[in-house]
């Protein structure tokens, strides 16, 4: 059965409609007069999970499986992620240069035709720009280097 | 007469030397930024709102105001030279501009482009002037449930007119809203949905789901396309445009205007929508409709006119009502909330300096542009060939910053890394992050006027459809959603949003 974009949307509603209206469930509902945290929580997810369920049987016509399969670019997706991750590990323990330096540098496969001077370049410029901006101009305290 | 005072106390606050330059700095990075092809006026705003933290609230909003309508002239620069438009909203220019460029007229074409957007600028500007006190008026008279139900308006309205199919764009605004309740819920205290974390306890950070849905996004989309083709540039002679073309001219200005302001009021319509409705307009009412396409003025004076009255309008419901009806306008509330000032009609009487020192700038910025503009054309056209593996670091080295200085916290990173995967997720699944982040926004101010409404009214739900007002909001926003599933209108929006892609 192909996935069709109506279909897999309208999962992902009903995934996080129900799983909200779930977890909304174990706060205190109340009554309309009284809400408790859980009343419009799980209002809005069943409503939520009510549209994916809609919308998934759409995407079980005949209409939405004549679509053209979803193109899933993984590379820039995993790189820009996995690069995003890596400054967030690594800004604490070791330091702003060395967090831009490997972000930078995963992220540099992300696009195409970069040469390596380009990027030797590049990622001092970077680390001044960002150093220029925070340290200096907004006066925020951050850690440049790993000692 | 009260509100001639404003204007002029308004003037007082943007006519300083630091407000000017936050408008000089706006305006100059907005036009570039519309010039380059990759980065938008939202990915520029949802990295600076971390800068913003640092800034004064006027300055800073007078800057991030002159980004947002900057960014229209910059688009249509290289629309007219190039046939790239910088953002959405110029790819209307693109068809006859371009022309016009191909045979020699690019001079005169940008001049209308650019008088076409002054006009149109300085048009929106008074709008929000003449409808800001009456408005704020109208709207402190509101209560709890016309409250609640214009936010319902908002919503579905900015669902029924965003891109794609609207039943996804409300489960958007649906998630949105989802998530904005992550966090502590201020009656109860309870830290809702927080799965322990105390990094979320007290909610997740605006400029966290910005960043991610916008700027990481956005990154992983561009590169994810494939090449475009070779730029080839028309050359700009005498920028004069002839008695002909500003006679064609001017009422496609005053058109294109209007409906720029139309659609820039309408929540979920934007600059993009106004300006190909204003070029179809135009087409439609031309005597010579086989011109439009072939570089007829009329078809780069409507929808640069539109595209600005429609990006001063749309700060009109988000200052004074405090309902964003576009992302970007979201992301400006965002910017307002941060400086821990609460939008909404109380703005205007709490925090007058701001308002009018914002819509005073306005004026000056529009003015700024246009002397900005015309001599420094070929530095945008030469500016086009940055290539985008130099911007994307940059935007990176930004936000991934920027999102560390807001809290110290790591966990926002890994959030914002998050919202990233997210917002390609719908861009893949046929989703408009507007509508989430608008969901997001307005979610925990959409139950708090439930939970008030119903508390008044003694847990009487009909109290939404009693009272008049929020009747009438309830069924417009039916009204919406009702028109959006008639077939010959969808037919329609399909159409537009078709064209613009193309």
């Amino acid at each position: 059965m192909r996935l069709s974009r109506d279909l897999l949307a309208g999962l992902l509603f009903m995934i996080c409609g129900i799983g909200a209206a779930l977890i909304a469930q174990g706060y205190t509902i109340g009554t309309v007069r009284h809400m408790g945290p859980g009343y419009f929580p799980i209002i809005v997810g069943l409503l939520l999970a009510l549209i994916g369920a809609v919308l998934a049987s759409r995407g079980l016509t005949a209409a939405s499986r004549l679509e053209p399969a979803i193109r899933w670019d993984v590379r820039p997706l995993v790189l820009i992620t996995a690069a995003v991750l890596a400054f967030a590990l690594l800004i604490r323990p070791a330091g702003m240069i060395v967090a831009l330096a490997v972000m930078l540098g995963i992220a540099r496969f992300a696009g195409r035709n970069g040469s390596l001077r380009e990027f030797l370049v590049m990622v001092p410029v970077l680390v001044v720009m960002a150093w220029a901006i925070f340290v200096l101009g907004l006066e925020i305290p951050l850690r440049m280097a790993p000692w | 007469m009260e509100t001639l005072n404003n204007v002029l106390g308004g003037f007082g606050v943007a006519l300083t030397l630091v407000n000017l330059l936050y408008c000089f700095v706006g305006v100059l990075l907005g036009t570039f930024i519309g010039v380059l092809p990759g980065v938008g006026p939202l990915v520029t705003i949802a990295l600076l709102l971390p800068l913003t933290f640092g800034l004064p609230p006027d300055g800073a909003l007078i800057m991030l105001a002159g980004i947002y309508y900057g960014a229209a002239y910059g688009g249509s620069t290289t629309a007219i030279l190039v046939n790239l438009p910088g953002e959405s909203a110029a790819a209307a220019t693109c068809l006859d501009g371009y022309q016009m460029a191909l045979q020699g007229r690019a001079g005169p074409a940008l001049a209308i482009a650019a008088i076409g957007s002054l006009v149109a600028g300085c048009f929106g500007t008074l709008l929000i002037v003449t409808l800001a006190g009456p408005l704020t008026r109208l709207a402190l008279a509101f209560g709890a449930p016309e409250y609640f139900s214009l936010m319902v308006l908002a919503l579905v309205a900015a669902s029924a007119i965003a891109h794609g199919s609207m039943i996804k764009a409300i489960g958007a605004t649906l998630l949105g809203i989802l998530f904005g309740m992550v966090g502590l819920d201020v009656n109860s205290g309870v830290s809702r949905f927080s799965f322990g974390l105390t990094g979320i306890a007290d909610g997740i950070d605006f400029v966290v789901v910005a960043m991610g849905l916008f700027a990481f996004t956005e990154i992983m989309r561009t590169l994810a396309e494939r090449n475009r083709g070779p730029v080839t540039t028309a050359k700009v002679h005498s920028l004069m445009p002839s008695r002909d073309d500003l006679r064609r001219s001017w009422k496609a200005i005053l058109r294109g205007t209007a409906v720029g302001a139309f659609f820039g009021i309408l929540p979920g319509a934007g600059p993009t929508i106004s300006a190909f409705s204003a070029y179809a307009l135009e087409k439609k009412l031309s005597a010579q409709p086989e011109r439009f396409g072939r570089g007829a003025i009329e078809g780069v004076a409507a929808p640069e006119s539109a595209n600005n009255a429609a990006a001063q309008a749309s700060f009109i419901p988000t200052l004074t009502l405090g309902i964003p009806g576009s992302a970007t306008m979201a992301l400006m509330l965002g910017a307002l909330m941060i400086q821990g000032i609460t939008p909404g009609p109380q703005i205007v009487t709490e925090h007058p300096a701001l308002f009018w020192g914002l819509i005073a700038s306005m004026f000056i910025g529009n003015l700024m542009l246009v002397i900005i503009n015309l001599p420094l054309v070929g530095l945008w056209v030469a500016m086009l060939r940055i290539p985008y593996r130099w911007l994307y670091p940059i935007v990176l080295t930004l936000s991934c910053v920027g999102l560390f200085t807001i809290n110290g916290s790591t966990l926002d990173i890994v959030f914002a890394a998050g919202f990233g995967l997210l917002g390609y997720l719908f861009f893949k699944l046929g989703c408009e992050p507007a509508p989430f982040i608008l969901g997001f926004l307005l979610g925990p101010l959409l139950e708090e006027n439930f939970r008030r409404a119903t508390l008044i009214a003694r847990g009487d739900l009909a109290v939404f459809l009693a009272r008049p007002i929020s009747l009438a909001f309830l069924l417009a926003a039916l009204g919406f959603a009702l028109l959006m599933i008639v077939p010959s209108i969808r037919r329609r929006k399909e159409q537009a949003t078709a064209e613009e892609e193309a």
